[in-house]
């Protein structure tokens, strides 16, 4: 097995958890730390292509069909992409938490299923 | 489009100029804001205003304005993001205007204003956007400013409530999206969508997993069946303006995009039974369906005035999809002929619903009870905006309707389309009867009028510039619909 393919496999893996965690979990929180998770895995996954583009020839195996494995692919494309997606992501969790603390302060819990005034 | 068109090399600084006007606003809110002496009234909202208005002039007035790519290519100036951008910058001017007594007491005011600039900067740097890190920093910058506008009432537990269940699940959108960008830059091995297009055709099974996932993430932007579980909530608990700003502004951007993506992986594919095409078209055609029957049959329980906007617009994002699955150079035509007046009658609604939240009146179909001798001209403009929502004649909604079936209807031996039609007209014979039963409500019998409250003379004037627009673009259609045409260079 090669390199290239444990990284997207794990990086299929923690997109994985990543959503089942926030449709299964209750707690804001938590629900957040999924999404930071599902985050981090599209970078695992655009590092490791990134690396593919290199041309670092044993990082992906041939059953992984790349359409430009015999054109031009840009390795800094995806290298670019991951720093900015930290960024976002870092920008994200200041907002996100603001939000969370914003309603801590009112209700003095943050459950989601106690916050259900708006149905129907 | 052509790609000759798109990698046509520098250009002018005119191109950038709704990006410049728009990133200039947002940093100056900073700058005023903190330059201002403290308990002194913000000029944030004069400063918005003057700059959404002259864009709106320079939009639509400007002649020969080039049509090319901008910063190295990474954003697009065509007619395309010229008509969107116009969209954006209409809603933001009518938004800046309508602020309620419960956001100016906040004492927050500068940061509201900021925060809506940014959020029509990230739309517009969307629309316009050739890369998808470009695409996926727009989306974020106006996901992040939103989340923040729908929290803006501390002192209404609805408003939070919305705020968060947006947060949690737009940013889960957007970890969608960012997975799904991921898997096209690993299939194609660029970012750029000229050349993830002329790639895509060759890119497998991770180009259909990743563009999948795009159009999943983007459809919940667009608040399209079945992503729509959040539009609801959040435009209820969400202060009205921001509503009203989200409900048409967000829609255009996000449908803008995908027009833009669409054509652009798929059209220079070469050959057209490709699995990539086919699957795309099939999950637009399904979104614009589901939206269709689904957004109609569920708002006819609804008995909240902004609920039930909230299920229409579900509703009209499935007619738009239809014209984006169709694509052709008229389908295009009709859809930002939709979008404008869409976001006359949509607006307009919204700010009769903030209208009446400012003088107490209650949102419920049975307490709007005897509207129509309480608040006459609010009345009156509400059943304008409905009956254009529901396409009657002669407001410009019938038009906009008619113009998006005949666009439909024009697709040769293809009958996909055509179920498009029969399912958007069932919609709006159910539309008819939700929205009809809020406007006999408004004109039925209901408690005597109490005594006069005022209503905010910026109010009136939005409402009363909206109902002039739902009746000028009906009886102006050609000149306009020209002029789109024009722009869009069919």
């Amino acid at each position: 097995m090669t390199e290239g393919m444990i990284t997207l496999g794990l990086s299929a893996v923690l997109f994985a958890i990543g959503s089942v965690g926030v449709a299964i979990r209750r707690n804001p929180l938590i629900m957040f730390m999924c999404i930071e998770l599902m985050l981090n895995s599209a970078n695992l996954a655009l590092a490791t292509f990134s690396r593919y583009y290199s041309r670092v020839p044993e990082t992906l195996p041939d059953s992984i069909e790349l359409a430009s494995s015999t054109d031009l692919g840009s390795a800094t494309d995806g290298a670019v992409f991951v720093f900015l997606v930290m960024t976002i992501a870092a920008a994200e969790a200041v907002v996100g938490l603001a939000i969370i603390i914003a309603i801590f302060r009112t209700h003095k819990q943050v459950d989601a299923d106690e916050l259900a005034e708006l149905k129907g | 489009m052509m790609p000759q068109q798109i990698l046509k090399p520098e250009l002018a600084w005119q191109g950038m100029v709704p990006l410049l006007m728009l990133a200039g606003l947002f940093v100056f809110h900073f700058l005023i804001e903190i330059l201002r002496a403290p308990k002194s009234r913000t000029t944030g909202g004069f400063w918005t205003l003057l700059v959404s208005l002259l864009g709106v002039v320079y939009l639509t007035a400007c002649p020969d304005q080039p049509v090319g790519a901008v910063v190295h290519k990474m954003w697009i100036y065509d007619g395309v993001t010229r008509l969107g951008s116009l969209l954006v910058f209409l809603s933001l001017a009518a938004v800046t205007l309508i602020i309620p007594k419960s956001v100016e007491e906040s004492g927050h005011l500068g940061e509201y204003y900021a925060l809506l600039s940014g959020a029509a900067l990230g739309m517009v740097m969307l629309m316009g956007s050739n890369n998808l890190l470009v695409t996926f920093l727009a989306l974020e910058l106006f996901s992040l400013a939103l989340y923040l506008l729908c929290i803006f009432l501390p002192d209404r537990s609805t408003s939070q409530e919305s705020g968060l269940k947006y947060f949690i699940l737009s940013s889960l959108a957007s970890a969608v999206i960012l997975y799904g960008m991921a898997l096209i830059y690993g299939a194609t091995g660029s970012t750029w969508l000229h050349e993830i297009g002329a790639r895509a055709s060759q890119g497998g099974l991770l180009m259909i997993v990743g563009s999948t996932l795009l159009a999943a993430g983007l459809a919940f932007k667009v608040s399209a069946v079945p992503f729509h579980v959040w539009t609801p909530d959040v435009y209820q608990g969400a202060p009205t303006p921001v509503t009203a700003f989200m409900s048409v502004a967000t829609k255009t951007a996000a449908l803008v995009a995908l027009l833009r993506f669409f054509p652009m992986t798929l059209g220079m594919a070469g050959d057209t039974h490709d699995g990539v095409r086919t699957m795309w078209a099939i999950i637009i055609w399904s979104l614009a369906m589901l939206s269709m029957l689904f957004g109609n049959l569920m708002a006819l329980s609804q008995t909240n005035l902004k609920r039930l906007l909230a299920y229409s617009g579900i509703a009209q994002a499935g007619y738009l999809l239809g014209a984006i699955f169709m694509g052709t150079p008229i389908a295009k035509v009709s859809l930002f002929y939709y979008l404008l007046v869409y976001l006359c009658m949509n607006v307009g609604a919204f700010v009769v619903v903030a209208a009446l939240e400012e003088v107490d009146e209650s949102l419920d179909v049975h307490a709007l009870a005897g509207l129509s001798m309480r608040q006459p001209y609010l009345a009156a403009a509400l059943a304008v905006f409905l009956f254009s929502l529901t396409g009657l004649p002669p407001t410009a909604g019938f038009v906009a309707k008619y113009q998006l079936f005949s666009a439909l209807m024009a697709s040769g031996p293809n009958p996909l389309p055509k179920y498009l039609v029969a399912a958007a007209l069932v919609g709006s014979l159910m539309s008819a009867g939700y929205y009809l039963r809020f406007v006999v409500q408004a004109y039925g019998l209901g408690p005597a009028p109490e005594p006069h409250k005022q209503i905010p003379p910026t109010y009136l004037a939005v409402i009363a510039t909206a109902v002039v627009a739902v009746f000028a673009l009906s009886f102006w259609a050609g000149p306009v619909l020209e002029w789109m045409q024009r722009l869009l260079g069919t």
